[in-house]
């Protein structure tokens, strides 16, 4: 009895050595996963991207061997259960001498779907986690983070939209030559940080194939928002020196969930065009202001400019009551007395300032705003 | 007979009577009567020639002013002899011109010395707000029975490849491209209809911006109606209803919309369509074939009390539709939603509009994945208060500037799921409070915005709600144009602007444990420029700072520099030129990047009206903790003109144009290349004009 006792004890013993040891000896190939970030924050609404790196860190104890390290997806779970498979097949080749280990990387960026935002934000706080199973086809590793619903942490700035136009709306235009165009990027993001961007541009000389674009300008622009905003980026004065087609487009960081950067086109030639739009910056005086001998009008400076014109009608009108015309050095001025004179007292006027070229072409042109004569 | 000076004397002459005016007020005109004679222009575009009395006396020169249809011409009046010449800034429009010779008297009043008048009937090319200004009912309604015209600038290009190395893909060996833009309209009765279209051509469709090699850009068809006691229109193609509500904002498609009111704007009303994708090509003309893709709505806007200026204004907007928010120059995270919306608004003034009033407040249904995803439909409001207010009736006098602030709070609530497919760009989720305040005092301008703003508007339980307060203020000043030593300083402006905004955490929820929002960043720009003679230029420095004091993400600073540069050396050469240098610190992780960007380029017109070149050179340089690799990049074109272009005859030029591209991997040759591609091109520049 005691015989038998001890031989199912020697059996028991040796089953768990056995145990014990094939895990021990499967662990020894995938040694651990590590992910970064441990957490991270999605809005509640909308669609949005997350950026995950995943370091898996494998040795091989014996012969050399190449194997293929693989993960089928990431897997979304809310209180322990799996709701949604997130991503694709993340896959590399590792080959180790015997004794020798390394880490693999792997980078990818999830959409979270705005059904999929919503649940997070019904979720109870902390129920829900990201995981990924990495396997070499011998063992696996698995590793989580948590997913919290809201703006995110300071600094992970999100671009979420970009509208490209230029300023009269459109967004592909036909352009004379030597005309002063600029384009508006109006972009939605979440959460707060530096933006950093890049208009670039691709000249006619190479649009038609070589596609290589420069760099017009560089954006650098800290924004904030508690969860959502907007800011609006004007490009410099677009270059309209050279025949043919442009395409422009405003590169960002920050902005993985955007698949393809917005193009605008626009083509130059030679011809009278349509005068530009609402393409000048007025300072002064304020929309609404009283006008009187010391109202200063100023503007900013546009390139090109032979003149300047202030130009007066009656509210909505297109017949001009009064105005001034100064050269293009001057970016001031005030009324003199005599076109003051052409205003009647009590009433409300529209104002703008249009710019013109050495070739009479008008290159700039402000919004309208209203002025009071009292 | 007159006194003619050799050379003709150009002077701001405006400038010349502040400096002369002491002289004016202690001397007395030689001349105690005399007259001028004016030589009409011979053609839309000459010279307007007012011919003074030789022996005028430069004191009365010095207090004479001209005005030309209403505009004060007299700083651009050239002085040859004692004869005003002036040359028009645009082509005289058709109809009867006004030109008046002011005389300018010491106490600042002015009175009328002679007047002039002459009229262009029929040389310039049709334009239908000339026959809308300054024509009586009658002339205007006989010329709108046979009033039409049609313009188009084009140009074509064959071009045909002469050299490339190194280009990674494939492009066809012979492109034909080109562009147009075509305007039309016509006039009759109390009607007036006019068009506009681009349309590009590339007959390599893998350049082009549709699946065609001949397509439309955009285009819009306007016809309009102007009654006595009532107006209309219907508008087809790319355009903007003008509306900006919280349903309906800076929506800018292809559509339809017909609108109808009264002509002094008591009543208007607005019904529209258009396709929620931004789209250029003629496949979706109307851009209204999708059922899936398209929205529908209306305006109507009642001023029930009166038409004068500060006027009650009540504006009802509705709205319903599905689709996506992308396409042309939009890159939109969202799938295709469906919504609808309705919401009023109220508009009103007081005292001449010294203080204005406005309200909002609308309802959205929106479901954000369409009625095919998981996401429920989500019912929510917003709600908008803006006033305004002038604090001075006429200004405060100052010196010799007249001070006028202007301050206004406003307060917006949206909910965190309120969308509208007709306001894309719309801030959702924030319950904000705001004041801010604008400041002129002669050339001075200031501004100043402060924010009070939370999240999480709808209260979630499980969501954590920030708060932000931010301040931004900005300065800008124009000084007057220099003289004496300090001239070469030409007319100076410069500019400063910053704003400091504070994050943080308002409240918690139970078992979260994600991250916390506790930061400050800070910015301030301070920039100026000058135009002196053919010189201009402008700099600016930017700095920006941004301290996480929760540490789960890095402080950072960043410095950008920009100098731009402009000189006309001639009528014939310009050369510009800029430069932009970055530095951005991680304070964290002591890690630096450089980004260096310079652009050179000359324009030159080396023989007139037959050879133009130009040239540029850029450099991008990004290094330090962001290293790769330099780029230098010419771009260059030089284009012989052998048969200008006239109206209605075609032109034709030659050119050579090409891009070269050297890559500089710096620590890694592996990635140093140098690309470069050349054309040789037959461009054919057609403008048209026909009128009738």
């Amino acid at each position: 009895m005691l015989k038998r006792h001890s031989r199912l004890l020697t059996k028991a013993a040796l089953l768990l050595i056995i145990g014990l040891a094939l895990p021990l000896t499967a662990q020894a190939n995938v040694d651990s996963v590590r992910v970064n970030p441990t957490r991270v924050n999605v809005p509640v609404k909308g669609a949005s991207s997350i950026s995950i790196n995943w370091q898996v860190t494998r040795s091989e104890p014996t012969a050399p061997t190449t194997v293929t390290v693989s993960s089928a997806n990431a897997v979304l779970q809310i209180n322990g259960s799996n709701v949604v498979n997130l991503g694709s097949t993340l896959s590399r080749q590792s080959t180790l001498n015997p004794l020798g280990s390394e880490t693999l990387s792997f980078s990818e960026v999830l959409t979270i779907s705005a059904s999929l935002a919503r649940k997070i934000a019904e979720a109870s706080a902390g129920s829900v986690r990201i995981s990924r199973t990495f396997t070499d086809t011998q063992t696996t590793g698995l590793a989580r983070l948590q997913v919290y619903p809201g703006a995110g942490s300071a600094g992970s700035l999100s671009i979420n939209r970009i509208d490209l136009h230029f300023e009269n709306d459109s967004r592909t235009d036909v352009i004379p030559k030597g005309d002063s165009r600029r384009a508006i990027a109006d972009i939605n993001f979440q959460s707060s940080g530096l933006l950093k961007g890049e208009w670039r541009i691709i000249d006619p000389t190479a649009s038609l194939g070589s596609a290589r674009g420069r760099v017009l300008q560089v954006v650098r622009q800290q924004v904030v928002s508690s969860g959502q905003g907007r800011t609006r980026i004007i490009s410099p004065v677009l270059p309209t020196a050279k025949n043919g087609l442009y395409l422009l487009t405003f590169s960002v960081e920050n902005a993985d969930g955007i698949s393809e950067l917005p193009v605008l086109r626009y083509f130059v030639l030679e011809g009278a065009g349509n005068a530009p739009e609402d393409n000048l910056s007025t300072l002064s005086p304020g929309n609404g202001a009283r006008i009187t001998a010391n109202t200063v009008f100023s503007w900013d400076n546009i390139p090109g400019a032979l003149a300047y014109q202030i130009e007066i009608f009656l509210p909505g009108g297109t017949k001009i009551i009064s105005g001034k015309v100064v050269p293009g050095n001057e970016l001031k001025l005030q009324l003199s007395g005599f076109s003051l004179s052409n205003l009647t007292s009590g009433e409300s006027y529209d104002w703008r300032l249009r710019a013109f070229d050495k070739k009479g072409h008008v290159i700039g042109s402000s919004p309208r705003q209203l002025i009071y004569k009292p | 007979m007159r006194l003619r000076i050799n050379k003709i004397v150009y002077f701001k002459f405006a400038v010349f009577i502040s400096a002369a005016l002491s002289l004016l007020l202690s001397a007395q005109p030689t001349l105690a009567d005399w007259s001028a004679n004016f030589t009409p222009p011979t053609h839309s575009k000459s010279q307007i020639l007012i011919d003074l009395p030789d022996d005028l006396d430069i004191v009365t020169l010095t207090t004479l002013g001209v005005e030309l249809d209403g505009i004060d011409i007299t700083s651009l009046l050239t002085l040859d002899g004692t004869d005003f010449i002036y040359q028009p800034l645009e082509a005289f429009g058709n109809g009867e011109h006004f030109l008046i010779l002011m005389k300018l008297n010491a106490d600042g009043s002015s009175e009328e010395k002679q007047q002039w008048s002459f009229s262009f009937t029929g040389e310039n090319q049709g334009n239908l707000d000339d026959l809308v200004n300054g024509s009586s009912d009658v002339e205007m309604a006989e010329r709108m029975l046979r009033s039409a015209y049609f313009r188009a600038d084009t140009l074509t290009e064959f071009s045909r490849r002469v050299a490339q190395q190194k280009i990674g893909h494939e492009t066809n060996r012979s492109i034909l491209s080109g562009s147009g833009d075509l305007n039309g309209g016509f006039a009759t009765g109390k009607w007036t209809v006019d068009g506009h279209s681009n349309y590009l051509v590339q007959s390599d469709v893998d350049q082009a911006q549709t699946e065609h090699p001949i397509d439309i850009g955009e285009y819009d068809i306007n016809a309009n109606y102007q009654g006595d006691t009532m107006v209309g229109g219907f508008t087809l193609g790319h355009h903007d209803t003008g509306l900006e509500t919280l349903i309906v904002s800076d929506f800018y498609r292809r559509g339809a919309s017909v609108r109808i009111g009264t002509s002094d704007s008591r009543v208007e009303a607005q019904g529209f369509a258009f396709g929620t994708q931004s789209v250029s090509g003629a496949s979706d003309l109307t851009g209204l074939n999708s059922t899936e893709d398209r929205l529908k709505g209306g305006s109507l806007s009642v001023k029930p009390f009166g038409t004068d200026v500060d006027a009650l204004k009540l504006t009802g907007t509705y709205y319903d539709g599905m689709g996506e928010g992308s396409g042309i120059g939009i890159s939109d995270l969202d799938s295709a939603a469906a919504g609808s919306g309705w919401g009023f608004g109220l508009d009103k003034s007081f005292g001449q509009q010294r203080t204005r009033l406005k309200a909002q407040y609308a309802h959205a249904l929106f479901d954000q994945d369409g009625d095919s995803g998981d996401a429920p439909k989500d019912s929510s409001d917003a709600v908008s208060l803006l006033v305004e207010h002038r604090l001075f009736e006429e200004g405060l006098v100052i010196g010799d500037d007249t001070l006028d602030i202007d301050v206004g709070f406003g307060y917006d609530r949206v909910d965190t799921f309120f969308e509208s497919l007709a306001n894309p760009g719309l801030v959702s989720d924030r319950d904000a409070y705001t004041a801010y305040s604008n400041l002129y005092l002669g050339a001075l301008s200031a501004n100043m915005y402060a924010l009070h703003e939370t999240n999480n508007v709808d209260d979630l339980s499980n969501v954590p709600t920030d708060q932000l307060d931010s301040l931004d203020l900005g300065v800008n000043y124009s000084f007057d144009q220099q003289t004496g030593s300090t001239e070469w300083l030409g007319t100076p402006y410069v500019y400063v602007s910053g704003y400091v905004a504070s994050l943080g955490r308002e409240k918690t929820p139970t078992g979260y444990d994600g991250a916390d929002t506790d930061n400050f960043s800070s910015s301030v720009t301070l920039g100026g420029g000058s135009s002196y003679e053919a010189w201009y230029w402008s700099a600016s420095h930017t700095y920006s700072q941004f301290d996480d004091f929760t540490n789960e993400s890095s402080d950072t600073v960043d410095n950008l520099t920009s100098l731009n540069v402009g000189w006309s050396v001639s009528d014939r050469l310009d050369l510009t030129g800029g430069s932009q240098f970055g530095v951005f610190e991680d304070l964290d992780t002591n890690k630096n990047s450089f980004s260096t960007n310079l652009y050179l380029g000359a324009s030159a017109e080396l023989v007139p009206n037959k050879v133009d070149f130009n040239i540029d050179y850029n450099l991008n340089l990004a290094n330090g903790s962001g290293d790769s690799s330099d780029s230098h990049i010419v771009n260059s074109e030089v284009e012989w003109t052998f048969l200008q272009p006239r109206t209605n005859r075609p032109g034709l030029a030659l050119a050579l144009k090409g891009s070269m591209e050297e890559l500089n991997g710096n620590s890694d040759s592996a990635q140093n290349e140098t690309e470069y591609q050349a054309y040789m091109v037959l461009r054919v520049k057609a403008p048209f004009s026909f009128t009738y």
